[in-house]
């Protein structure tokens, strides 16, 4: 992630880009820290985003942004050592339990994560929320997985098709 | 939770359901909105964020059950994937692709998978205990490793590539003997003691019960997949065993047709392949002839090693070379899309080989109970 600090000629302090949320907020944050997406990183060492223009993400609210660049100011200094070869344990516990917190939040609010990540193509956040999705519906029968992730009451014909599955699946629960 | 609540579960929502159905035709439709009868493919921008999980990008929820599915390996709490994959059709899709058959992952995970293919490398261990006051037999996955202790627990040593669908049990006397034809090299018989209810079942995943009984020209034995409450009428009836008087041949009865046409994917398969409750219910009585196995008798009687011939009328020989593959799997251990397989069977049954094999079994603890 060196590349565009020395690139762009920016010594110094850290280059810093300009995001804009689908509400036109917009969010100053570093390059290095911005570039954990690797959609963003493409624009940012063409020299996209210094400067007055700033990045239009319209495809991501100011609340979902601000907590996407949240976790990525936290996990930039890692990501720029290469995967952090030289990070001690206690940095890694650190971001470990910061992780652990950081996706414990209401299931709509990881709705709008991981879809942001995945737009975004930031892979560590994506892992993490599919992570904590897979420990959410873990243990729970399908109803209760529905409820939890909050589909839609099922159709007639869902329905039937549950309880056909059920009858066969419910095996797996003798 | 117990199977009973997941199915209460299930049935409350539709009770619940089928009330809001109603207020839907009602409504034209459920969300309010003012199409009347229009129903629009999409809902407009704001969208109840809540429900945007149904709609979750393929690659995302293959991230997320791929995870789920990985982390749990082991029975029982390999069920949460197979309750993943009746959240819906879609997730249900998803579930199928990522869980691989037994003969490459060397896991049961879903019912079906007692009709797929074994591993060819290494081996499943399997357990059966009896209920002498009921003739019924069951048999479990063994999940705790190492030698059980003699006398107690005998597992049954799945030889690699066994073929689960044809694993019945045969009661001979007071020996059990569990079939397992493998279609790869050879069959496998394995005798096992016969161990009382009252030892735990805790170490293992429920399979498959059989009940016995006995009929003036022979025994029978009803094969389901549940535990309790098996009967004939039972949807759980997947097939049944019925034995010579001697107890020296063996004809195995599925209610799937031999080389299932069910896998031979047909668009619009799924949407009607549930409701008819007419075919369950044929279903029950029909039965088709998958295999054959007969023993020859040695100077012990029954008892003792015996030379097993086993023929499947279901794999064709070339499933038994190297790379060979399992045609016709099926993709559900019922019994309930004969419909559509009526009409395949015969060119089905064209391009298979009576596969017969010779075994003679090498490992044998003869057991007095």
């Amino acid at each position: 992630m060196a590349a565009p600090e020395s690139g762009d000629g920016n010594n110094g302090a850290a280059r810093m880009v300009t995001l804009i949320s689908s509400d036109n907020t917009r969010f100053e944050v570093e390059a290095a820290a911005a570039s954990l997406s690797q959609t963003l990183q493409l624009t940012i060492l063409d020299g996209g985003g210094g400067g007055g223009d700033g990045i239009p993400l319209p495809n991501v609210d100011s609340a979902t942004l601000s907590k996407v660049l949240e976790y990525c100011i936290k996990h930039a200094p890692a990501a720029a050592n290469g995967g952090a070869p030289n990070a001690t344990a206690v940095d890694r516990a650190e971001l470990e339990r910061f992780d652990n917190e950081f996706v414990n939040i209401d299931q709509s609010v990881l709705y709008s994560l991981i879809m942001a990540a995945h737009n975004l193509e930031i892979e560590g956040l994506q892992s993490l929320v599919a992570k904590k999705v897979a420990d959410m519906i873990k243990g729970k029968s399908p109803m209760e997985i529905r409820r939890t992730l909050g589909f839609p009451d099922p159709t007639p014909e869902e329905q039937a098709e549950m309880n056909a599955h059920m009858l066969e699946y419910g095996w797996a629960y003798e | 939770m117990s199977f009973r609540s997941i199915v209460r579960d299930v049935r409350d929502g539709f009770g619940s359901l089928s009330r809001r159905g109603f207020e839907v035709k009602l409504l034209g439709h459920r969300r309010g909105k003012s199409h009347g009868a229009v129903h629009e493919l999409h809902d407009p921008a704001p969208v109840i964020q809540s429900s945007c999980w149904a709609n979750l990008p393929p690659e995302l929820l293959h991230d997320v059950i791929e995870r789920l599915e990985a982390s749990e390996a082991t029975w029982p709490s390999r069920k949460h994937v197979v309750a993943c994959a009746a959240v819906c059709r879609t997730w249900r899709e998803m579930c199928n692709e990522i869980v691989k058959n037994p003969e490459f992952s060397g896991k049961i995970t879903f019912p079906v998978s007692l009709k797929q293919p074994g591993p060819r490398d290494g081996t499943i261990q399997c357990f059966i205990k009896r209920d002498k006051s009921t003739q019924t037999y069951y048999l479990y996955l063994c999940l705790s490793s190492g030698e059980p202790t003699a006398g107690i627990m005998f597992v049954v040593l799945f030889t690699s590539c066994s073929y689960l669908c044809s694993i019945r049990a045969i009661a001979s006397h007071l020996q059990f003997y569990l079939l397992i034809p493998s279609f790869y090299h050879y069959c496998c018989v394995t005798q096992c003691n016969l161990f009382p209810t009252a030892v735990l079942v805790e170490n293992g995943k429920f399979l498959l019960s059989a009940k016995k009984t006995s009929r003036p020209t022979c025994t029978e034995y009803t094969i389901f997949m549940n535990a309790d409450n098996i009967s004939r009428s039972n949807k759980m009836y997947i097939g049944k065993l019925r034995s010579n008087l001697l107890g020296t041949k063996f004809v195995i009865y599925d209610t799937q047709p031999p080389c299932n046409a069910a896998n031979v994917s047909q668009p619009g398969k799924t949407s009607h392949r549930f409701y008819s409750r007419k075919v369950s219910q044929k279903s029950t009585s029909k039965t088709y002839n998958i295999a054959q196995v007969s023993y020859e008798l040695n100077v012990l009687g029954t008892r003792g090693p015996r030379r097993m011939n086993c023929v499947m009328h279901s794999i064709p020989t070339s499933s038994l070379e190297a790379g060979g593959t399992v045609p016709c799997q099926p993709d559900s251990i019922l019994a309930r899309s004969l419909d559509e397989s009526f009409g395949s069977i015969s060119f089905a049954k064209s391009s298979v080989v009576d596969q017969s094999i010779c075994f003679s079994s090498t490992r044998y603890t003869l057991t007095s109970q």
